[in-house]
């Protein structure tokens, strides 16, 4: 199907395969999103990916080491498109408004099915920990960083103020409920949650301590 | 004694008591054991069974699927490393009871075990039901003292959200040993203390003041 499109406009260069293949790699991305949100990542198959794409199963093989890395990228596609970069002019407005991105996206959606589905999946598979780590808590912390930065520049949070352990006390209990299930992620926790963070920020709790180990 | 009057049904009853509760310490400690060697996954009732020393019927009469085994297994032992706390003070309490779970999970094969049950707890609705019950329910109970005793000492308002601030006590916490991006280090430990500590103080874990 894929190999059928003519290509006519493509100018007679050396990268002349290069748009196919692009387009081949979003058509495996968005089969196997579409397979991941419907059957979980338990269930979906290399196979399943492929006749949905168009594709040979050779293709997906070349370009992903497994069903675990095919999976977090295309998650990745379609999660980050939805969490934009933030910039309210506040670290309260900041903070709610990534929060409640965050709620949105994944409260009671099958992205959010797909995400646990993932979390659960690099408990049991350590490259797919890897990747994990760098395609997407590192990208989405780099984010959040200038977020910070910015609150300090604005004299609003102290300086010192460690976007880690702020970003920890934001998403971990978000992170929590989701996988635990235990309590609602609803707009009274957005705003309990911002609350506690921006209090404690402001009052200089998110600076590291030094000297007071032991 | 009545019993011996009534002939050798209730004699068995009698015996068998205590050699099945023997055979239950037996088996949960080798589920226990092997959960932690081998993870969930590769862990199967044919090996607790040996392990344990008794048949596999003897362990499928009590538990209905590996699963439930692994649970129950866990519990005990993970339990028994998280004391009620009370020191006197809001800090003390949440640095005592993040530290023994730090302590308990950090680089262990209890932390492996509890990441890999959280995993499988994903996939199977029943299990998902008996972890909240079993497990999460007992220790929030438990960790939800401290905010009782925090407000009953006035060191933060009376209608404090006790479920939020236990939940921004250790769902980073989770959130790291799930993740892994960050150690669940002392500074860790002592900057998730500050920053709950300083949100509660300042009231900003009541919903109704805003």
């Amino acid at each position: 199907m894929l190999d059928s499109v003519p290509d006519n406009s493509e100018p007679k260069v050396t990268t002349r395969g290069r748009p196919r293949s692009e387009r081949a790699r979003r058509a495996i991305l968005g089969a196997a999103a579409e397979v991941l949100a419907e059957q979980g990542l338990r269930a979906m198959t290399i196979e399943e990916v492929a006749t949905r794409a168009g594709v040979g199963k050779a293709t997906i093989y070349r370009g992903w080491s497994s069903k675990g890395t095919l999976a977090l990228e295309a998650f990745l596609d379609e999660f980050l498109s939805t969490q934009p970069p933030i910039d309210t002019g506040s670290i309260e407005g900041d903070v709610r408004s990534a929060l409640q991105a965050w709620v949105e996206t994944v409260n009671g959606t099958t992205t959010g099915r797909s995400l646990v589905g993932l979390i659960a999946e690099v408990q049991l598979d350590p490259e797919l920990g890897v990747a994990w780590h760098h395609d997407f808590v590192d990208v989405v912390r780099g984010q959040h960083r200038r977020m910070v930065d910015r609150a300090i520049a604005r004299g609003e949070l102290p300086r010192g103020s460690d976007v880690d352990i702020m970003m920890d006390l934001i998403y971990g209990p978000a992170y929590h409920r989701l996988m635990q299930g235990h309590l609602a992620l609803n707009q009274e926790f957005v705003e309990l949650v911002t609350a506690m963070v921006v209090a404690g920020a402001k009052a200089g709790a998110a600076v590291p301590r030094v000297g007071t180990l032991g | 004694m009545d019993y011996v009057n009534k002939g050798i049904d209730l004699d068995d009853a009698h015996r068998t008591r205590p050699r099945g509760e023997l055979a239950k310490v037996a088996i949960l400690r080798a589920a226990s054991e092997l959960l932690a060697e081998r993870g969930l996954r590769q862990m199967t009732i044919e090996d607790v069974a040996a392990r344990a020393g008794v048949g596999k019927s003897t362990i499928y009469r009590r538990w209905p699927s590996k699963g439930s085994l692994a649970l129950e297994a866990f519990l005990d032992d993970f339990l028994s490393t998280q004391p009620a706390v009370n020191t006197g003070s809001l800090e003390g309490d949440l640095r005592k009871a993040l530290g023994a779970w730090v302590t308990t999970v950090n680089g262990t094969s209890t932390g492996r075990s509890l990441a890999c049950l959280i995993a499988e707890v994903q996939l199977d609705p029943e299990m998902g039901f008996a972890w909240r019950e079993n497990f999460l329910e007992v220790v929030r109970a438990q960790h939800r003292q401290i905010v009782v005793h925090a407000i009953a000492r006035g060191e933060i308002p009376s209608d404090s959200d006790a479920n939020l601030l236990i939940d921004m006590l250790f769902g980073p916490a989770y959130h790291r040993l799930l993740h892994g991006h960050l150690g669940l280090t002392q500074e860790f430990v002592e900057g998730d203390v500050a920053m709950v500590v300083a949100g509660a103080q300042a009231g900003a874990a009541v919903l109704s003041r805003r």
